[in-house]
């Protein structure tokens, strides 16, 4: 047993402690939060006649920037959401961070290039939003109009 | 040169490592429990990448793997810089290096090739079975296997040629630190104003009131994207974790391999033509610190004792911080988990463990500082043949050196209550001073029990001969013991607080005081019996 | 066996032969097994703290508290031998001229050579001006001059009219110095002679020391 232990200790009580205090001493949450009404992502460039978003991130993902911050607002700001993220290509993660309401897209270094819709949806209510990354510049996204055929 | 090279790194080996091949069956057991151990420890490694990608989902990627090779780098370049610094330039062995007939060149460059192995070996037990899994786990090809085959060679180069070069500034660094400890004493200060500042800083990013689910999703996230984000940082590691990925392969290679023909051509160029005189410069009379005093008779043998600790001590600097390290961080682990307990939304019931948690913590960290106590007498050494030759009641330096520890120990747990009173407003004062006379008593009752631990059991030869307190049984005793009675009183206070608040206290504080007053006495009790039994 | 006053009285014997016990149990630092020890009338054993200040001793170890200045040890050692300030400070001047370390008083004992250190604690030891001086082994790795010095000094103290008391296994070196000495050979004492007296005889140290050791 020597000073190091204890420091290791002290970090493992420090936890549990918090722990302990928020399972049995804290007040329990109100329920008086209201439920998520919606979730939006308001950052894309176009959106598609099925209402799907496109955000070109060519210039802004690469090798040596591959972590792409996607906003999002929750309606009302004070609603007891739990809100989760996730994409459609294995390789490419999505992380939310509801307290900036932000969701991280990380790209791994051989996805970078690959297009990819990023969900997220709030774990109650099941409303969801999505955004679909791609690698080209807006001008050539081809937008197709089932209307022409 | 080669073969004395080899001569030079296997006398160096056999002495730090004890590698003799005395049998060779029993090399051959060795090397294959040894793979054996690689094996298990990389499957150990596969659950945790799972556990971390699965549970956690933490994403598994070439930027966490860079990641854990940057940080295990840099580990290892803060070990070979202060490794190096002693061992090329401070070590009793050049002296016997040295005056064999090889050159300077090839004692310095074996020592480097030491270094290397000792690397070597360490990336071994941990980085090679962590690429291994990493490949396991995201089903690498081939080619990553091979790559790492490669790393393994290379990777040890780096610390090793960086400390190489780093070591020199640093040593004159510290050497000029040495001479001028007031300004040692201000940057130290210095750094723990911004430490202090810096963790205030990150706590006031966490928003009130503290939701822990919320929290803990907000700490997951911000541990992923800085694992995530360090690659950016991460130089010459995030070009090797990159090429084990299989990115630009032969580019990257390249650069790595320019990079080490850089750092060999300033080792060359630099570190080797300043080593010998480096290491030849004496540094005994370097320091030759003046104190002028006058002859004085004492008031007393008790303050002749307390006097002698106490210059001791105030000029051991590195002594008393290796003593009281924990005491120093003390402060800090208060205030942040204070900071937390404040932020949660409690009850009466989780005011009360707040106190209660305090309380065990505190006397962990306190008590684990008391190594001081439980060496107290074996620091003594050889000298403690004065104290058996001398005619007086030489026992009051046990008394001196517990009034000593007592006073220099309390001071600072009075300091650090002051800093908790004044950071956290919130907490309530009564709460933070009560806390503190039991924190107090009990810490001035394990310091006599840690000196008795030592005092029935005293090291003065282990001392005398190695002037070393590593591995020291007394030392391990009395941290279990405060680990033990910080668990008791935190137990202890729950529950008393838990039934009555006010009557609580009142008991608390009591059993605090019985418990220094009955280590008191069994202290004293022992002194009088067993001091005069030690021998050396 | 009994050792006057006004001596230099050596103890010779090989390694392990039982003198640093023998010392060590003479200034209280291990208990005695079997008979008893008296210094200048007072039983080691039944009245320790009198027969500790009329003791001087010189261990074989040379430790001292590095961090400490020359005179703060010193003063260390004078406080726990109740030596007033006037006596300390003429005694102190006194050895400091004679032993050379005027220069080096003030500084930590850290950053003193082994023959200072030695030096050092031969000071700490006379400076309650005892009545019996203990030394044991007290010339081990000491330069000529050093060693010169202490040798004087052992003399000197004698002949005011106390009693050294010295340890060695260098028989040159006892049979310079000593009065008399003592042979003893695996915890045993084989005999007392007269340095004088042997020489008389024609007989050196070295050939009588190793008359006893052959007798094994």
């Amino acid at each position: 047993m020597n000073k190091k232990m204890v420091v290791l200790l002290v970090l493992i009580l420090s936890a549990l402690s918090i722990m302990a205090i928020s399972v049995w001493g804290s007040l329990p949450e109100s329920n008086n939060r209201p439920s998520v009404v919606s979730i939006t992502i308001t950052d894309f460039d176009l959106q598609n006649g099925d209402g799907d978003k496109i955000k070109s991130v060519k210039d802004q993902v690469s090798e040596d920037d591959y972590i792409y911050k996607i906003p999002f607002t929750v309606t009302p700001i004070n609603s007891d959401s739990k809100i989760k993220a996730s994409t459609n290509q294995p390789g490419i993660t999505a992380r939310v961070d509801d307290m900036e309401s932000v969701i991280y897209v990380i790209f791994d270094i051989d996805k970078i290039g690959t297009t990819v819709t990023v969900t997220i949806w709030d774990k109650n209510t099941q409303i969801s939003d999505e955004v679909t990354l791609m690698f080209l510049p807006p001008s050539e996204i081809i937008i197709v109009d089932p209307d022409i055929f | 040169m080669l073969r004395r090279l080899f001569i030079l790194t296997m006398i160096q080996l056999s002495s730090k490592m004890k590698l003799k091949i005395t049998n060779k069956k029993r090399f051959i057991a060795n090397l294959a429990l040894r793979f054996l151990g690689l094996v298990v420890v990389t499957v150990v490694m596969i659950f945790m990448l799972y556990f971390l990608s699965k549970v956690l989902y933490v994403p598994i990627n070439v930027y966490f793997v860079i990641f854990v090779i940057f940080i295990t780098q840099i580990a290892s370049i803060i070990a070979c810089t202060t490794g190096l610094m002693v061992d090329l330039y401070e070590s009793k062995d050049n002296a016997i290096l040295l005056s064999f007939p090889a050159k300077h060149d090839e004692v310095f460059t074996s020592k480097l090739v030491v270094f290397y192995i000792n690397e070597f070996l360490k990336n071994l037990s941990f980085l090679v079975p962590m690429l291994i899994a990493f490949g396991f786990i995201s089903s690498l090809p081939f080619t990553y296997y091979f790559n790492i085959l490669t790393m393994i060679f290379i990777l040890p180069l780096l610390p090793v040629l960086l400390a190489a070069i780093i070591s020199i500034p640093i040593m004159y660094i510290r050497q000029f630190l040495r001479v001028h400890n007031t300004l040692t004493l201000i940057l130290l200060i210095t750094f723990g104003v911004f430490v202090f500042l810096g963790l205030t800083g990150l706590l006031d990013e966490i928003p009130t009131p503290i939701r822990i689910v919320a929290l803990y999703n907000k700490f997951i996230t911000s541990v992923t994207l800085f694992i995530q984000s360090s690659a950016k940082y991460a130089s010459i590691y995030g070009v090797i974790g990159r090429l084990l990925y299989g990115v630009n392969v032969l580019a990257n290679y390249g650069i790595v391999i320019g990079v080490i023909i850089v750092l060999m051509l300033m080792v060359l160029l630099i570190s080797r033509p300043l080593f010998f005189k480096l290491a030849s410069h004496t540094q005994e009379y370097a320091v030759t610190k003046k104190h002028r005093g006058k002859n004085k008779r004492s008031k007393s043998l008790f303050w002749t004792f307390f006097k002698k600790e106490f210059t001791i001590s105030m000029r051991s600097s590195n002594e008393m911080i290796s003593n009281y390290v924990l005491l120093i961080l003390f402060p800090f682990i208060v205030y942040v988990l204070n900071y937390i307990y404040i932020g949660i939304d409690r009850s009466t019931f989780g005011t009360k463990l707040v106190i209660a948690f305090d309380i065990m913590i505190s006397l962990l960290l306190v008590t684990a500082s008391n190594t001081a106590s439980a060496t107290a007498i074996s620091v003594e050494g050889s000298e403690f043949v004065l104290l058996k030759t001398a005619p007086s009641d030489t026992k009051k330096m046990a008394w001196a050196k517990v009034a000593f520890n007592m006073i220099a120990s309390s001071l600072m747990i009075l300091l650090i209550f002051i800093l908790f009173q004044l950071s956290l407003p919130q907490f309530s004062d009564p709460d933070i001073w009560l806390m503190f006379v039991v924190v107090i008593l009990v810490n001035s009752g394990h310091i006599l029990w840690s000196f008795q631990i030592d005092l029935l059991n005293p090291k003065l030869s282990d001392y005398a001969a190695t002037a070393s307190l590593s591995n020291n049984e007394n030392v391990s005793k009395s941290i279990i013991i405060g680990l033990v009675l910080s668990i008791i009183f935190g137990g202890i206070s729950a529950f008393l607080l838990i039934e009555d608040y006010v009557t609580g206290w009142i008991r608390i504080i009591l059993i605090a005081l019985v418990f220094f007053v009955v280590r008191f006495y069994l202290f004293s009790n022992f002194l009088k019996v067993y001091f005069r039994e030690i021998e050396f | 066996m009994t050792v006057k006053g006004g001596e230099v009285f050596g103890f010779l014997g090989h390694n392990g032969a039982g003198k640093s016990t023998t010392i060590k149990s003479l200034v209280g630092i291990q208990s005695i097994t079997e008979g008893s020890m008296e210094v200048c009338g007072y039983n080691i054993q039944t009245h320790p703290l009198e027969a500790k200040l009329n003791i001087g001793y010189v261990s074989d170890n040379h430790a001292v508290y590095e961090r400490l200045t020359g005179r703060e040890y010193i003063n260390y050692v004078a406080d726990l031998y109740m030596v007033s300030t006037t006596d300390r400070d003429a005694r102190l001047n006194h050895y400091l001229e004679r032993f050379a370390l005027a220069d080096a008083i003030d500084n930590e004992i850290k950053s003193y050579s082994h023959g200072m250190k030695q030096k050092l604690v031969v000071i700490s030891s006379l400076i309650h001006d005892p009545k019996v001086w203990i030394l044991d082994e007290p010339l081990t790795g000491l330069d000529p001059t050093s060693s010169h010095q202490i040798k004087e000094e052992m003399r000197e103290h004698a002949n005011r009219g106390n009693t050294v008391f010295f340890s060695s296994h260098v028989i040159e070196v006892v049979e310079k110095i000593c009065d008399r000495i003592a042979i003893i050979r695996k915890g045993k004492l084989v005999g007392i002679y007269e340095v004088a007296k042997l020489k008389d005889q024609g007989l050196t140290l070295e050939q009588l020391y190793l008359l006893h050791v052959k007798k094994d």
